[in-house]
């Protein structure tokens, strides 16, 4: 009968046990599972914002392109309107006179006053 | 009630469905082996082409700079892009309106228009090249299915025709844009750059995809030119010609000024000239070829200087040395007598060249001797290249001085019998201007490079090198021709041809100036000499300190006999405009 007795209170031992791991396993794969899907959530969210951020910077780029553009068609009709015969034909209209005789002034010594 | 027999009979079907689904599994495994193993690379490049793209990066052509005085740089030739329209007639619906509209903005005929619409079968018809934005912006507001519009880079040379020899033009060979003539074509390989090459992945709407794998080489650039040439001057210089070959009916002309001591090639015009963006408008394509370095010709009077270095330099002659002009030489069968047929007595050989004795050059020559003129010819650069950077540089002919009889030397020491180019003339003229050094003409100051210090050096100077970000060139003396004793004495003697011979129109109040004029006899194709004269004018100053050597040339000018009427007035007003330009003041009074 003893060993019975000690066979039962054996299994109602191990009984115990087990219930009280089986919750700790429960609970484990519950906050396991759980993390997985945070993680999962968190991935999906930096890659959604690296590739909305991917499209901005194209726009930007595209943005840039055409400022890029814009301004060499501007340099470009700068430099034809400072080629010589455009200045040549625009100063036409201005009566500039020629000028006469060139005198050339030799300054004298190193020392200058004022008057 | 069912007996145990039929009770215990096996039930068929699970086992034929079970049959069936390995079968259909089987297939399966079959048909995915088939597409990703047996035709792997068919798929893979099918799908490389709608998940990537791979595309080509076209470099840009370098640009061609002038330095202005303030240091800044301003293109002569540089890129543009404007817009090419195209249409995909496949697209289009209804090709009669779409021809009408389009017609009214481009400007074209409609019916060429509607032709080139109504292809039913067409992918693509290119329109119209170099569309203005103001045209693109009306066509778009149109909103026409099937009209597309593309980029197109085309060059764009602000200064149009001033020039064109220098520059040269972006030409076809097949279907390849090419430089040709000039710098364009001379610097190509400089100048077209390296393509590049980019691989990226791209979504299901065909945009690159940021985060996805990249792969870039990024194209190189070409490099860019900075010129010797002075805008002003370049400007100045090539309306004087134009001006000069108008006045006086000349067939052509050519203007080169150069600085004496460096090499550094001012200006250079020749007219007629040619606008590079318009080059396949020109009928006669052999105004591609720069006469200022392709032209050879029969110098005439200008080269007796150089006759004279060789008897001066040699110590045979002086400037005193005197000699009695009788008018004529003969030579076997043949007489060579002055220009003017005068005979001029004694004379020194100042007055040989103030007079532009033919006899006299003759006499100094054969004092010289005959080998030791031949060297000298050949010292100062006549018969050989210079070794200027532009395409199609003739070298001249020398070779009668090869020959035995003394008639050859004769004709070639006033410049007859043998063939020269105008800038082996500046050349030569710039070795008596500066102390008798011939320096090597050079029209390119800088090469600016894109991407440098990843490129290597294969040019002896600096291989094993990398090729540095900017190279400046430095000017170069080919030799020593003659003592700066014989070059003052040469140039003293060469004033006096402007102050007191044939060439009074070409000086300048107030300034020293040194210049020869010729007026040489044009040899026709059967032999012998015609009535078509080439003049030439070549001259330098100030010249105790000379800024400039230049040389005027006009092919037969019809209302003026000689060049001291023709070339020698253009020299005169260039060489005024150059002196107050640099701020040279005066030598003496007016």
């Amino acid at each position: 009968m003893s060993k019975f007795f000690h066979l039962t209170q054996e299994n109602k031992k191990k009984k115990r046990v087990s219930i009280r791991n089986g919750w700790i396993i429960y609970i484990a794969r519950r906050i396991l599972l759980c993390l997985v899907c945070m993680v999962g959530i968190v991935y999906l969210i930096q890659i959604n914002v690296i590739v909305v951020r991917g499209y901005e910077a194209k726009l930007l780029e595209r943005r840039i392109n055409e400022l890029k553009q814009s301004n060499e068609k501007a340099e470009l009709v700068l430099t034809d309107l400072r080629s010589l015969d455009n200045i040549q034909k625009r100063t036409e209209g201005l009566s500039l006179a020629a000028y006469g005789k060139v005198n050339y002034v030799e300054p004298r010594g190193n020392a200058v006053a004022v008057r | 009630m069912k007996s145990r027999h039929q009770y215990n009979k096996p039930n068929q079907r699970p086992r034929f469905l079970q049959g069936a689904i390995i079968l259909f599994a089987v297939l399966i495994v079959v048909r995915l082996g088939d597409l990703q193993i047996l035709n792997y690379k068919f798929y893979a490049a099918l799908a490389s082409g709608q998940q990537s793209i791979f595309r080509k990066l076209f470099p840009l052509r370098g640009s061609i700079f002038t330095r202005e005085g303030t240091g800044e740089l301003y293109p002569l030739a540089t890129n543009q892009e404007m817009s090419l329209i195209y249409a995909v007639p496949m697209e289009i619906d209804n090709p009669v309106q779409t021809a009408e509209k389009l017609a009214v903005v481009l400007g074209t005929d409609e019916e060429e228009l509607f032709n080139k619409l109504n292809k039913k079968n067409d992918p693509y018809e290119p329109l119209k090249h170099k569309l203005s934005d103001a045209q693109a912006e009306e066509i778009k507001a149109l909103k026409l299915k099937g009209i597309y519009f593309g980029p197109e880079t085309f060059r764009f040379y602000p200064e149009k025709n001033i020039g064109g020899h220098i520059l040269g033009f972006i030409g076809f060979k097949g279907d390849s844009k090419v430089g040709m003539y000039g710098l364009e074509g001379y610097f190509e390989d400089d100048l077209v750059g390296q393509p590049g090459y980019l691989r990226t992945e791209r979504d299901a709407f065909g945009s690159v995809i940021a985060i996805g794998e990249r792969s870039i080489t990024p194209a190189r650039d070409g490099d860019d030119l900075v010129l010797t040439i002075d805008r002003v001057l370049q400007y100045k210089t090539c309306t004087e010609l134009q001006s000069a070959v108008k006045q006086y009916e000349a067939d052509k002309g050519t203007i080169i000024i150069m600085e004496p001591d460096t090499g550094r090639i001012l200006s250079l015009c020749n007219e007629p000239d040619y606008e590079p963006a318009e080059y396949a408008s020109v009928e006669d394509i052999s105004i591609f070829n720069n006469p200022a370095i392709f032209d050879q010709y029969e110098p005439g009077s200008v080269f007796k200087p150089i006759t004279m270095a060789a008897a001066l330099d040699s110590g045979k002659v002086a400037p005193t040395t005197v000699y009695t002009d009788e008018g004529c030489l003969k030579f076997d069968k043949y007489r060579i007598c002055n220009s003017d047929f005068k005979n001029y007595g004694r004379q020194n050989m100042v007055g040989v060249l103030e007079k532009s004795i033919n006899t006299g050059a003759i006499f100094a020559a054969r004092a010289a001797g005959k080998d030791v003129f031949k060297d000298y010819v050949q010292a100062f650069g006549f018969g050989a290249l210079t070794g200027i950077e532009l395409d199609t540089e003739n070298a001249g002919n020398i070779s009668s001085l090869d020959k035995k009889g003394d008639i050859y030397m004769a004709t070639a020491s006033f410049g007859q019998g043998i063939t020269v180019t105008p800038l082996q003339l500046v050349a030569a003229y710039a070795a008596i201007a500066n102390g008798g050094k011939l320096v090597k003409p050079y029209i390119v100051e800088e090469i600016l490079r894109k991407n440098a210090g990843t490129r290597p050096c294969l040019d002896q100077t600096c291989i094993g090198q990398v090729l540095p970000e900017k190279t400046v060139t430095t000017p170069k003396i080919i030799r020593q021709v003659i003592s700066p004793r014989a070059a003052t004495l040469l140039s003293g003697m060469l004033v006096s041809v402007i102050e007191n011979g044939h060439a009074k129109r070409a000086g300048v109040p107030g300034y020293y100036l040194a210049g020869k004029t010729g007026t040489a006899e044009v040899p026709e194709a059967g032999g012998g000499y015609g009535d078509k004269t080439i003049h030439t004018f070549v001259g330098f100053g100030p010249v105790d300190e000379p800024k400039f050597v230049m040389l005027v040339k006009l092919d037969n000018p019809k209302n003026v006999r000689f060049a001291d009427s023709s070339t020698a007035p253009v020299f005169s007003k260039l060489a005024k405009f150059l002196l107050e330009y640099y701020e040279i003041p005066p030598e003496r009074g007016l």
